[in-house]
């Protein structure tokens, strides 16, 4: 009985240890500059991101438990809880989670790699930027994992028809998988679409009163930082990860033999690639009307009933408890905001080193980025926007600047296996380790974030004015 | 009688796999082979999911069905399965209690079961165990405290911690006698693995003072009298000082370790740790921590 008690503290301890520090918090005197919502909201805070990180209670427990307590906390009423949960944001993840599952059981991947290798030809260089660039542009539009999930059998099945001997084939397997991933991570902030934690901050700025980021208008932001770090990034990771092998030709031929076999497009694929036009068209000129969470709805509606995915498989496949999460952080994001949290915590950071932020400004801009990047190294990329956005975006400057910035560097998790869905998907291969990601990371951290300081302050600025 | 072995990698488990299945095989006992691999943090779970599916039909397994295959290969190669069964099927998968099972196409009956399990490597040990009545459970490491510790605590089997194995190496055995309920076991354990390997014992009673209590001395007295009846080829000692230190220098590289498991309070242990799980941290051989 005891063994067993002492287990679950074993295995509990990260819950055990967020509840007494909220309940010492709790009880302590309350910092008279800020609002008692305000100071329960940071206890709550403190609570989810240990949950987040440590994982000790499922993830839909963590949303539920912040509607407990923001209700328990008297941080805000039942209603106005109730409704905070559901945003287009929200509907943004829950589609494009559904639109994951309708889109990549099209079995679209084959046609993929048809295109890759005619673009590519044998060589391992060319291939590998095959894989860069392509799931870069992908991304950018659909979401990393649905793109991961369908060029990593691509990549997996050359290396296999390159050598059975795993030693062989370790750092050609390593190369791909990174082109893959890293070509994801990079894409995802190039448009709202392309990550969770973007349509978050859209939501964001709009609620705070800050702008109405349009598609549109997110991507002349955006998509520039991403094309030019594409051909810096690209070369890191060729230096970065150097196979012997230098062609493939076996491995391609069979390869191509494999994917023949499925014949022309049919009319199912057809029509899945016409509806997901469709749907990027409706982002790019609907979206700033009917929002980006309705049109991606819209989509999943769309594959449905055309009988391209059935509901069951949706279901299934889905992870609720994801969308559930993420619907409770943004909740606990907007409270911060509106208690002040955010503003008290902001200024007492300010009150340290605000002077040197004062004088130099890239200083405020390169301090956002770095903690940003770490966070989202260690915790997910959109739970840290939502935790992040509303500090950041008080942090001195240019709130629409600090929140872009948040944004796009919440993509920048290179450096681990948790910091990004695409990372976690190919470490899941067993192929790549933490040390690899951290190898091969570390430098393109570097780049991403000077690439997104030099926007800061030469590139975006110019956008503020118009409109 | 059943056995568990945790594999890791087709790179780092071969000497567990090895030594595991020869002690399955001498004492005639089933081998069950779990893989135990990291659980996608939940929070990215959902891609993780979705991109096995798409390898899937490409037939590209879970990295952890083809540590199972090549474990089987092991098991074919050590002579553990017969000659004649099946190929294995990365295919012919079964979801029970939690885990999946590779189903092994045998001709007689099922002394080899393939598990393959994701999360947290002690509670998945755990859950395992929990779930079969194993007699030993053999993994590989031993060198991380938090997780050494844990399992020495929380598994409830007798456990082999394969730590600097090394098969071309001529092993003796090192049996730590003491008046702990387990001692008894170890002894019986130890004769066991003796009689199997054909290997002397080196028995061994260590006091913290010069003073050698009555339970200390009836429990070595007792180890003698049955390696004597079990015609073990076996010599015994006392020694004074810190047992642990005293249990690996003894044991250097070339003796398997034997000792019972601490009869310690679970509190104390949780809270102080226990002297087998800090005779395996310090040891640079493999140990068997006795039941």
């Amino acid at each position: 009985m005891l063994r067993a008690f002492l287990y679950w503290v074993s295995q509990k301890r990260w819950l055990l240890f967020a509840i007494a520090l909220g309940t010492a918090m709790y009880h302590l005197p309350y910092p008279g500059t800020l609002s008692p919502a305000g100071y329960r909201t940071l206890i709550l805070t403190i609570i989810v991101i240990i949950l987040l990180i440590s994982e000790a209670v499922p993830l839909p427990a963590i949303a539920l438990l912040i509607a407990v307590l923001q209700v328990v906390f008297a941080i805000g009423k039942p209603g106005d809880v109730a409704s905070s949960y559901m945003s287009d944001s929200v509907f943004f993840i829950m589609g494009s989670l559904m639109l994951a599952v309708a889109i990549v059981r099209q079995g679209l991947d084959a046609r993929l790699t048809l295109l890759i290798l005619n673009l590519t030809g044998n060589s391992v260089t060319r291939i590998m930027w095959g894989f860069f660039i392509i799931s870069m542009l992908l991304t950018s539009f659909m979401g990393e994992h649905t793109i991961v999930a369908m060029l990593l059998p691509m990549a997996l099945t050359l290396v296999r028809n390159t050598s059975d001997d795993p030693a062989e084939v370790k750092d050609l397997a390593k190369l791909f998988l990174f082109a893959i991933a890293y070509g994801s991570i990079l894409g995802s902030f190039g448009t709202p679409s392309g990550g969770a934690r973007n349509a978050i901050m859209i939501e964001y700025l709009s609620d705070f009163g800050l702008a109405k980021m349009t598609y549109s208008r997110w991507m002349v932001f955006a998509y520039p930082v991403m094309l030019v770090q594409l051909p810096f990034a690209g070369w890191l990771l060729s230096r970065s990860i150097r196979p012997h092998q230098t062609r493939l030709d076996d491995s391609v031929r069979k390869l191509r033999e494999q994917v023949s076999e499925t014949g022309q497009l049919n009319p199912q694929q057809m029509l899945s690639i016409a509806f997901f036009v469709l749907i990027f068209l409706a982002w790019v000129f609907l979206s700033d009307r009917i929002g980006i969470g309705i049109v991606a709805l819209g989509g999943v509606f769309l594959y449905l009933a055309a009988g391209l995915v059935q509901w069951q498989e949706i279901n299934s496949r889905t992870n609720w408890g994801v969308v559930l999460l993420y619907a409770g952080v943004i909740s606990l994001g907007l409270q911060l905001k509106n208690t002040g949290a955010a503003v008290w915590i902001t200024d007492h950071i300010l009150g340290l080193i605000g002077v040197f932020l004062d004088q130099f400004e890239v200083l405020r801009y390169l301090l956002v980025a770095v903690m940003t990047t770490l966070v989202v190294n260690v915790m997910s990329p959109s739970a840290s926007v939502a935790v992040l956005g509303p500090v950041f975006m008080n942090f001195g400057g240019n709130q629409v600047l600090l929140g872009m910035e948040t944004a796009v560097a919440s993509a920048f998790g290179f450096m681990t296996v948790i910091g990004s869905a695409a990372g976690m998907i190919i470490a899941s291969t067993g192929l790549v380790g933490a040390k690899d990601f951290l190898r091969v990371g570390w430098r393109l951290t570097l780049l991403a974030n000077g690439t997104l300081l030099l926007a800061l302050l030469f590139y975006w600025p110019l956008l503020l004015g118009s409109p | 009688m059943q056995f568990l072995v945790a594999v890791r990698s087709t790179t780092y488990s071969a000497r567990t796999l090895q030594i595991g299945s020869s002690l399955a095989a001498g004492f005639s006992a089933d081998l069950s082979i779990v893989y135990v691999g990291d659980r996608p943090k939940e929070l990215l779970s959902e891609g993780v999911n979705l991109s096995r599916d798409t390898m899937l039909n490409w037939e590209i397994h879970h990295p952890g069905v083809e540590v199972l295959r090549w474990a089987y290969e092991k098991m074919q190669e050590f002579g553990m399965v017969d000659p004649d069964a099946g190929e294995f099927d990365p295919t012919n998968l079964v979801e029970d209690a939690g885990r999946i099972r590779v189903l092994v196409p045998q001709l007689h009956g099922e002394k080899i079961r393939l598990i393959l399990r994701e999360g947290d490597p002690v509670d998945q040990l755990k859950q395992e165990t929990e779930f079969r009545d194993y007699i030993l459970t053999v993994v590989g490491g031993g060198s991380r405290k938090r997780l050494t510790r844990q399992l020495v605590q929380f598994v409830d089997t007798s456990l082999l911690f394969v730590k600097n194995y090394d098969p071309d190496r001529d092993y003796k055995l090192l049996l730590c006698v003491d008046d702990s309920g387990a001692t008894r076991r170890a002894v019986s354990f130890a004769a066991r693995v003796a009689r199997y390997l054909k290997v002397h014992i080196r028995v061994v009673t260590v006091s913290k003072t010069k003073r050698f209590g009555p339970g200390y001395q009836s429990a070595a007295k007792w180890a003698q009298r049955y390696l004597d009846k079990a015609g073990a080829d076996y010599a015994h000692e006392y020694a004074t000082g810190d047992p642990v230190s005293i249990f690996t220098d003894l044991a250097g590289e070339d003796h398997i370790i034997i000792m019972g498991k601490s009869r310690k309070s679970p509190l104390a242990k949780f809270l102080t740790s226990s002297k087998p799980a800090k005779t395996v941290l310090k040891a640079n051989a493999p140990v068997i921590l006795v039941k």
